[in-house]
């Protein structure tokens, strides 16, 4: 009898371990998904399932989402929103952390996210009122329908962009505001010394090239600025960002006059000085490669 | 508008910064094919404000007896030069943190470390980068602290 019940045991066990795994390739009305985005080291990711309209439209004030309802923007357990550093959502800071999301809608005006730093919630589950919470008025508007819910930021600069969250025809955003790794300006004391005219030397010209340019460094809107004459059709006028004692790395302008990208560690200048007056400057790449140097010009 | 690829592939009145931006870009390309090989965490770089990466104390009686050499080195013949220098240098190798990422690799102590062992520098163009830099600055004269100011200028 013992045998039986043994054998028996060991062929559940063996039915067990044999049989398919149904939830690693179960089908969901709403699978999960993230969006991940980096924006100047500040790292924001939304875990979210992701509903699909299926024919239901409207959406927003009927039974599958009613005006009034604290509703997490997503389905199944509630989305979560993850940054590795503070930022600020519609001018709200945000401390870094992991928060589950929730939105409050309203039929007319702006809706209200509210996050909650219990983030392991069921969407069944909204979470009460309470202190600890960070509640933020919500912009909403119409956009093209899109099927499946979609959490996105279609929107980017340096300093942050645009997070939205989008179902059927309903839009909410939320401004993301990053804090800033780099400080573009300077005073003007400081910035003096290395104002002028400077011979800059390609150490490998192009062929049929002298490599031998003109380098002008000028001070504008509290900020030290160079370029070279003729004017680089890529760089134009850029940003000489101050990094460390005497070194400087280019920060690019769009047409807004918005630095969009910073060159470093790919494009570092190192300023030399003989009798505290900036001289000469070196022009290195990340490998530490010389790419050019620079000779002060009466 | 023209991009930055279009124009750079157009550039034949390329001037001193688009000539760097070609080299640059054609270098980062090179980059993420290598990182895909990585299975460590080059590349994940700490970018923030200046002063931002954390350096170690050297150790008291540091060699660089454990950098690679030689034969360990026959994939990469064009690093030898870095890490003949690197091995030179323990004392400054050892107290300078390197801001790739390679930070939470087990046994890591500082950009020594990056050179020695599984050596992540023969992959990982911060941890040669760093590398360079401080080999070049101290053959010129500067202090320890002065290459971390260095360092954390470039890489912090």
């Amino acid at each position: 009898m013992r045998h039986v019940a043994r054998l028996a045991w060991t062929i559940a066990v063996a039915a067990t371990l044999l049989a398919p795994h149904r939830a690693a390739a179960q089908i969901r009305a709403s699978e999960l998904g993230t969006m991940t985005q980096v924006i100047d080291g500040t790292k924001l990711s939304v875990t979210y399932s992701r509903p699909r309209t299926r024919g239901r439209q409207p959406l927003f004030g009927t039974p599958a989402v009613r005006w009034g309802e604290v509703w997490t923007p997503g389905a199944n357990w509630a989305t979560v929103l993850e940054m590795n550093k503070d930022i600020t959502l519609n001018g709200r800071a945000v401390p870094k952390g992991k928060y589950s999301v929730w939105m409050v809608m309203r039929e007319a005006g702006d809706w209200t996210t509210v996050l909650e730093p219990k983030w392991h919630l069921y969407h069944m589950e909204p979470p009460d009122s309470n202190a600890a919470q960070i509640r933020i008025s919500t912009p909403v508007s119409q956009a093209p329908f899109v099927d499946v819910l979609t959490w996105s930021m279609p929107e980017l600069t340096v300093s942050g962009g645009t997070l939205a969250m989008q179902w059927g025809t309903t839009r909410a955003t939320l401004k993301v505001g990053v804090t800033p790794s780099l400080e573009a300006t300077m005073p003007e004391v400081e910035a003096q010394p290395y104002l002028g005219r400077y011979e800059y030397r390609d150490t490998k010209p192009e062929p049929g090239s002298s490599g031998v340019r003109a380098f002008v460094v000028t001070y504008q809107n509290r900020t030290l600025k160079a370029q070279w004459e003729p004017n680089d059709a890529y760089m134009q006028t850029f940003a000489m960002i101050r990094v460390g004692p005497d070194i400087f790395t280019p920060g690019l302008y769009d047409k807004d006059g918005t630095i969009y990208e910073v060159l470093r560690p790919d494009m570092m200048f190192t300023f030399r000085r003989a009798a505290g007056q900036p001289v000469t400057f070196s022009v290195r790449r990340e490998d530490d490669t010389l790419e050019a140097t620079g000779t002060r010009k009466p | 508008m023209m991009n930055r690829r279009t124009f750079l592939s157009v550039a034949g009145v390329a001037g001193a910064g688009a000539l760097f931006r070609r080299r640059v870009i054609a270098r980062r390309s090179a980059i993420h094919t290598v990182s895909h090989e990585s299975t460590a965490s080059c590349g994940a770089r700490k970018r923030g404000n200046r002063a931002t990466t954390a350096h170690p104390a050297p150790r008291a009686g540091v060699t660089g007896a454990k950098v690679l050499t030689g034969a360990k080195l026959a994939k990469w013949p064009g690093l030898r030069e870095l890490f003949d220098g690197i091995r030179a240098i323990p004392a400054i190798a050892d107290g300078i943190g390197c801001s790739c990422g390679c930070a939470d690799v087990p046994g890591y102590y500082s950009l020594l470390s990056c050179y020695e062992g599984e050596a992540m520098a023969t992959i990982c163009p911060i941890c040669q980068g760093t590398g360079k830099l401080a080999v070049r600055l101290h053959r010129e004269g500067q202090t320890l602290d002065q290459i971390r100011v260095a360092v954390d200028a470039q890489f912090g």
